[in-house]
């Protein structure tokens, strides 16, 4: 393919972006609690529970060690629930991407809204886990002001996977093998509760794969202050997004318009 | 007359299914033009091909001079697109789809609210305009969405089967605020299935099955030469009788037969009676020609088929 696949993306995304903040603005009753509710559980649980009769990992206690990882895996998991459920149910069941792609707008500027919306939950959920770890006073460096930003970049890399699985479902239960194949096993082994230096080797290589990985990666050099070698994260999540972006444009067109 | 679209030998192919198979029409600016046809022939395909939302496979169709493969959000600013299902944003009310749709067509703010209002007031539905859009019954939801088609003040109106599956009032309603936008000189693309509202709507049309093209022209015209002015209908009928029938008449009448119903095709239906009299049939109706008498003649028994 020779043909620049972002071609058909404008401004217009914003219109779109601009519709679910609307909506999400008039449900905000509904979605403002638990943000911050289940990041408190798994610290508390987790962290300072099960983290007791751990010993500190790399000079960091165990709930310094996962408090990070929570905020990097609410980048992965606002953005998956956007961009499959929301996002499918909009294509079929309401078929409001019918109706808005008979405007101005293309296939792909009505896509990256979704994705815009993906990374702006994101970056809303991150925000209030942040309040959160701040609390707790398990933020130590200044750095840590570019997780939100970061929260952003990372949620469109997450988006963008996560449209191009949607893309090829034809049922709304197919969501249930992303979340299971996909996102669980990211959640669990990509260096998020444990260093992945205690898997086997082979499974070492697959969490490299793993976009996650790399975010818990950045996510914690940036809450410690320790940025060595972070760009290199940051080029792979770069790459990845980008190549999923492209993909998910072209599946979805093809799907959109017969 | 001012051709506005114009389609070239276009046909759309889904792997071996032929749904448009090479079809030439141009349509003019300021009239209503319809696509009219069974269910399947065609029509909704030929109609999102002009609306750019399925790819022409072969021939060329072009908007405003504007080819639909090349400068569709160029093409789709100037339609106002009402589908046949309900497409509208369930989690905006009334008002916000209005208002949601209008920042699509970047229609400036204060505008957009003039237009939303004036829309609500021509589509009656004021009263329900901090209303979500499940409380609304299926005429308002249809009515809403004719609204929404005209938010951005389009030079051509298309509406899928506008009234299928509403109560009579609620035809009767939408077919009254087609004929105001009609009077206001919009170019309206219609598809329907309805005879009756083809011909209260249409100023011209196209009859289609199987993706082709039976015929086109005005209403009138096109019961005139394919019917005549007048049908004839005799129920209760079997071969024995339509021998009979056929040797009073001297096979001088274009007829059609459809199980135990004979119609024939004249001039006057009633002196066609007279020189049946002899007959005595028992059922009979002498009424005028209609579209569907046009549309069974094209294409009926294929349908049967």
């Amino acid at each position: 393919m020779s043909i620049n696949p972002y071609r058909n993306v404008s401004y217009r995304a914003f219109f779109v972006l601009q519709r679910h903040k609307n909506v999400f603005i008039k449900t905000i009753k509904s979605s403002l609690i638990p943000p911050f509710l289940d990041p408190l559980f798994y610290l508390l649980g987790m962290g300072y529970g099960l983290g007791s009769m751990i010993s500190p990992i790399k000079g960091m206690s165990y709930v310094e060690f996962i408090a990070p990882a929570l905020l990097a895996s609410v980048m992965m998991t606002a953005p998956f629930f956007e961009c499959t459920i929301g996002t499918f149910v909009r294509i079929h069941y309401q078929r409001t991407f019918d109706a808005m792609i008979s405007t101005p707008l293309s296939v792909e500027d009505v896509v990256t809204g979704d994705l815009l919306y993906g990374a702006s939950r994101a970056t809303l959920q991150g925000a209030a886990i942040m309040v959160v770890l701040l609390a707790f006073g398990l933020i130590k460096s200044p750095l840590a002001l570019f997780i939100l930003p970061l929260c952003f970049f990372i949620g469109l890399v997450f988006g963008s996977l996560a449209l191009f699985y949607t893309s090829f479902i034809p049922a709304i239960n197919y969501v249930d093998y992303f979340f299971t194949l996909v996102m669980t096993p990211m959640f669990i082994f990509a260096g998020t509760f444990f260093p992945i230096a205690q898997l086997p080797v082979w499974a070492q290589k697959i969490a490299w794969f793993m976009p996650l990985y790399h975010a818990v990666n950045i996510t914690r050099g940036l809450a410690s202050g320790n940025i060595n070698g972070l760009w290199q994260d940051f080029i792979w999540l770069v790459a990845f997004g980008l190549l999923f972006y492209a993909l998910a444009l072209g599946r979805m067109r093809k799907r959109l318009l017969k | 007359m001012n051709p506005i679209i114009e389609a070239k030998s276009i046909s759309k192919q889904y792997g071996d299914l032929t749904a448009v198979d090479n079809i030439d029409f141009t349509i003019n600016e300021g009239e209503t033009f319809g696509f009219l046809g069974p269910n399947g022939a065609g029509k909704t395909t030929t109609m999102k091909m002009i609306y750019c939302f399925i790819r022409v496979s072969s021939g060329t169709l072009s908007v405003f001079g504007m080819d639909v493969a090349e400068k569709p959000r160029e093409i789709k600013a100037l339609l106002g697109v009402i589908p046949q299902e309900d497409s509208l944003d369930p989690d905006l009310t009334v008002y916000g789809n209005l208002i949601t749709y209008s920042r699509y067509y970047e229609v400036p703010k204060h505008e957009a609210e003039t237009r939303a209002e004036a829309l609500m007031k021509m589509v009656s539905l004021t009263e329900k305009k901090d209303v979500i859009i499940e409380d609304l019954s299926g005429g308002m939801k249809r009515r809403l969405l004719i609204a929404r088609g005209l938010i951005n003040n389009p030079k051509i109106l298309i509406l899928d089967e506008p009234t299928v599956g509403l109560d009579p009032q609620g035809r009767h309603l939408i077919w009254a605020k087609l004929n105001e936008l009609k009077k206001s000189g919009i170019t309206i693309i219609i598809t329907t299935h309805y005879m009756e509202e083809a011909s209260r709507l249409c100023d011209r049309l196209i009859i289609m099955n199987n993706g082709r093209i039976l015929d086109l022209g005005s209403p009138d015209e096109l019961v005139k030469k394919h019917i005549g002015k007048e049908v004839l209908e005799i129920g209760n009928i079997d071969d024995d009788l339509v021998e009979k029938i056929f040797d009073v008449l001297n096979n001088t009448v274009s007829y059609d037969r459809y199980g135990d119903k004979l119609y024939l095709f004249a001039d006057s239906a009633i002196e066609l009676a007279a020189r049946l009299k002899q007959l005595r049939l028992d059922s009979l109706l002498e009424r005028k020609a209609d579209l569907e008498d046009v549309f069974l003649a094209l294409a009926g028994r294929s349908l049967i088929e």
